[in-house]
């Protein structure tokens, strides 16, 4: 939330806002000193959030896509309320492309309590490459850790490679010791080549002509790729 | 003897956007445009290519949410409303434009053609769109098949199956009903494919899908032809694979047809250039602008000086590109067939919303390329994937990889710091939603009404239209408040069910405004 957004704002609305976070107002406060009045208050909120384990920091600040951080939603202020999570301790991982994947995670209010409270803990993510592996939590052909906070819970992982199967797992050190918190579901990502596998009854033609012909760079120019969504296109765009 | 085949096929889809509880509401429109741009256009262009004895055939997908609300009477009426504005304001137009000879010639140009539409779509087809579709696919001109109930974007549901399953059984249902008989084909939303979702395919008697062009080029086995066959997936479900060069020739930023000088260009709409005291009847409440759908200008080059749009050279243009398509396609059939045992299939296909409403010009293109290919582009036959497979019974069999025809090609669009918020939030519900069926999987009369709506609601939420809003930043408070408000409703619908203190008032407003799917059953996500 910028100053200018504020300042962009009508005074009643301003005092309105103001009213609805329980904020005490003088009936003759000026424009400018409620600016910096509500100014400090979204700091202090996203110090304040900074704190707890919600995910609904995350959502507040994914909502404005130019970046433009407001903590309290003051321009979307009637958004309907949605769970700041639910209260139970799960991992889950999207593939996103071939050397990507996304990840949330939540930490059960019981747990993430207890967490909080102990200044030796260090939580983390373990990433297992378990292609072709059935997995026993040993058995990974490799794995790296990502350190994350307590106030984290999603996070964009880079894969090291295309074509292969990861597990995630959330876990904390403590003394030396490890506790494993969850394992996430088993995730593929896809190839980012031809396949090696040749099929006796089908045999390529021509060498791969026909599969470069396939590709003709053209999956990058289509929908999407900086031009305007066909269907949905914004009536108000000048 | 053809040397190949065209499978031509077009996606019409529009999220589920419907607000009794507002007398107009911005959003509706998009609706609005569809139907005058793209629908009542396409439709002349099939009837009249019907009438002139020019056979073709096509895959049309008509996704349920626009199918819904083609149906709903309230969306109906208010798009004879909209079409009466628009009229009026033509007329205005027609008036104002007097004194200037290639503005006014337009303003009559699009007079006629809102006229058209309000007689065609109150005379010719009495507000129904979809019986025009049925009647075109009884002459076996077109193929009509179905996607995602709501259109949502199945890879970011892998893991929660229920919903994936979900999405594809209420769509067939749904489909079956209002078309009378079941759909043999699945338009992926986004083509997003992952492997696996075959299976749920197959359950629901569907025998195809359509994958970007690297979901076939990385199979996991090489396909002996790329993409100018299918593949056929372990349980024989067939996969077609997007031919890159026709896809280039239209869609390309660059070099796409619809990029052409010529042609009419989209952003100069008269609800922005014109002088707000004059253009405020057109527009909503607020002085939002919007667009009227009268637009004067040609594309002209990339700079902001606009030349007025000359319809003559437009059209002119427009039989230029479709004898360019078939050339291009020409010179790639001679290079596949030397090369390839069987006719190259060239599978072609678009959001129907591409012709008509961004390419003005679209829908003429499609009716010159189609009249040319009956009249002397005969080396190329048009064929549904269904044709296909009854001429090609055996095809190589693989998995296609996970792919999607969305920016960078997987599922970066949908899956992104301005969107992944969603996920945790329609994960869990699918989940619940699950606890809800299973727990409830008999129950009277009013509590299965309850769950309908609850799994509506869960529906309504995985649109990939939101995600992708929020991504691409368009109408982003929109598509934030619509998932919330399912979010919200869902969960409230949950809870209250558990705490067995259900507001039947609160539930009869939720049903009246979210009424799609009336013969949903919530056990699909059992």
């Amino acid at each position: 939330m910028t100053r200018e957004r504020l300042q962009s704002l009508p005074l009643e609305e301003l005092r309105r806002f103001a009213e609805r976070q329980s904020i005490e107002l003088d009936d003759a406060v000026d424009k400018e000193s409620l600016v910096d009045l509500l100014l400090e208050v979204f700091e202090e909120v996203a110090e304040e959030r900074e704190e707890l384990a919600s995910q609904e920091v995350r959502v507040e600040a994914k909502k404005y896509t130019n970046g433009v951080e407001d903590p309290l939603g003051a321009q979307q202020e009637d958004y309907p309320p949605i769970p700041q999570g639910y209260n139970e301790t799960r991992l889950v991982v999207m593939p996103r492309d071939p050397t990507w994947a996304f990840a949330y995670w939540e930490i059960g209010q019981d747990k993430a309590v207890q967490l909080r409270r102990d200044k030796d803990v260090r939580l983390m993510l373990r990433v297992h490459d378990v292609t072709g592996v059935r997995f026993n939590g040993r058995n990974s052909r490799s794995s790296f850790e990502i350190p994350v906070k307590l106030t984290d819970s999603r996070w964009y992982i880079n894969l090291p490679r295309a074509a292969s199967e990861y597990i995630l797992e959330l876990l904390y050190k403590k003394k030396g010791k490890e506790h494993l918190l969850i394992r996430s579901n088993v995730f593929q990502t896809p190839p980012e080549d031809f396949s090696e596998r040749i099929d006796p009854e089908w045999p390529p033609l021509a060498g791969d002509l026909l599969l470069q012909m396939s590709l003709h760079r053209a999956s990058s120019a289509i929908p999407g790729s900086g031009s305007i969504p066909q269907r949905i296109l914004s009536v108000t765009e000048g | 003897m053809a040397k190949a085949y065209l499978a031509l096929v077009l996606h019409a889809h529009l999220p589920f956007v419907r607000h009794p509880e507002y007398p107009r509401f911005l959003e509706e429109t998009w609706l609005f445009e569809g139907i005058s741009e793209t629908y009542l256009p396409l439709l002349r262009v099939f009837e009249g290519l019907a009438e002139r004895g020019v056979r073709f055939r096509l895959t049309l997908s008509v996704s349920p949410t626009l199918a819904e609300m083609l149906r709903d009477p309230l969306l109906q009426g208010r798009y004879i409303e909209h079409l009466k504005r628009t009229i009026e304001l033509a007329h205005k137009e027609a008036e104002r434009t007097r004194g200037q000879p290639e503005f006014h010639k337009l303003a009559l140009m699009y007079l006629a053609l809102f006229e058209r539409n309000l007689e065609d779509y109150t005379e010719r087809y009495a507000s129904d769109l979809l019986g025009a579709f049925r009647r075109l696919r009884d002459q076996g001109l077109i193929e009509l098949i179905t996607t995602g109930a709501t259109h949502a974007f199945l890879p970011v549901l892998k893991d929660y199956p229920a919903g994936v399953e979900a999405q594809i059984r209420v769509a067939v249902d749904y489909h079956t009903e209002i078309f009378g008989s079941r759909p043999k084909g699945f338009w992926l939303p986004e083509c997003g494919y992952y492997p696996g979702l075959e299976e749920l395919l197959e359950r629901h008697g569907l025998g195809y899908f359509f994958v970007d062009s690297h979901g076939i080029a990385y199979a996991d086995t090489r396909p002996r032809y790329g993409v100018y066959a299918p593949l056929v997936c372990p349980n024989g479900v067939a996969a077609f694979g997007r031919d890159p060069e026709a896809a280039r020739a239209v869609w390309s930023q660059d070099e796409g047809y619809p990029g052409d000088v010529a042609y009419r260009e989209f952003y100069r709409d008269i609800g922005f250039d014109l002088p707000l005291d004059y253009i405020r009847p057109y527009i909503l409440e607020g002085d939002v602008r919007v667009n009227t759908g009268l637009k004067y200008h040609a594309i002209t080059g990339r700079g902001e000086h606009k030349v007025p749009y000359n319809r003559d050279e437009a059209l002119k243009r427009v039989r230029e590109h479709a004898d360019n398509f078939l050339y291009r396609q020409r010179k790639q059939v001679e290079r596949l067939e030397r090369l390839m045992d069987r006719p190259p299939l060239i599978v072609a296909p678009f959001d129907a919303e591409l012709f008509g409403h961004w390419w003005f010009e679209g829908p003429e293109w499609l009716e010159a390329l189609i009249g040319r290919m009956h009249s002397d582009a005969t080396w190329l036959e048009m064929v549904t994937p269904e044709d296909y497979l009854k001429r090609h019974e055996k095809n190589q069999r693989a998995t296609p990889a996970f792919s999607s025809w969305g920016d960078k090609g997987y599922a970066a669009v949908w899956l992104d710091s301005s969107n992944d918020w969603i996920y945790p939030h329609i994960h869990k519900a699918i989940e619940r939603m699950g606890e809800l069926a299973r727990r409830f999987a008999t129950c009277d009369g009013m509590r299965r009404r309850v769950l309908n709506q609850a799994a509506r609601e869960v529906l309504l939420m995985q649109s990939s239209d939101w995600a992708f809003i929020m991504k691409t930043g368009t109408t982003v408070p929109y598509a934030v408040r619509r998932v919330r408000e399912h979010i919200a409703s869902f969960n409230r619908i949950y809870n209250d069910l558990l705490a067995n203190a259900v507001d039947l008032e609160w539930i009869g407003k939720l049903e009246k405004r979210n009424n799609l799917f009336q013969d949903i059953d919530y056990r699909c996500f059992a």
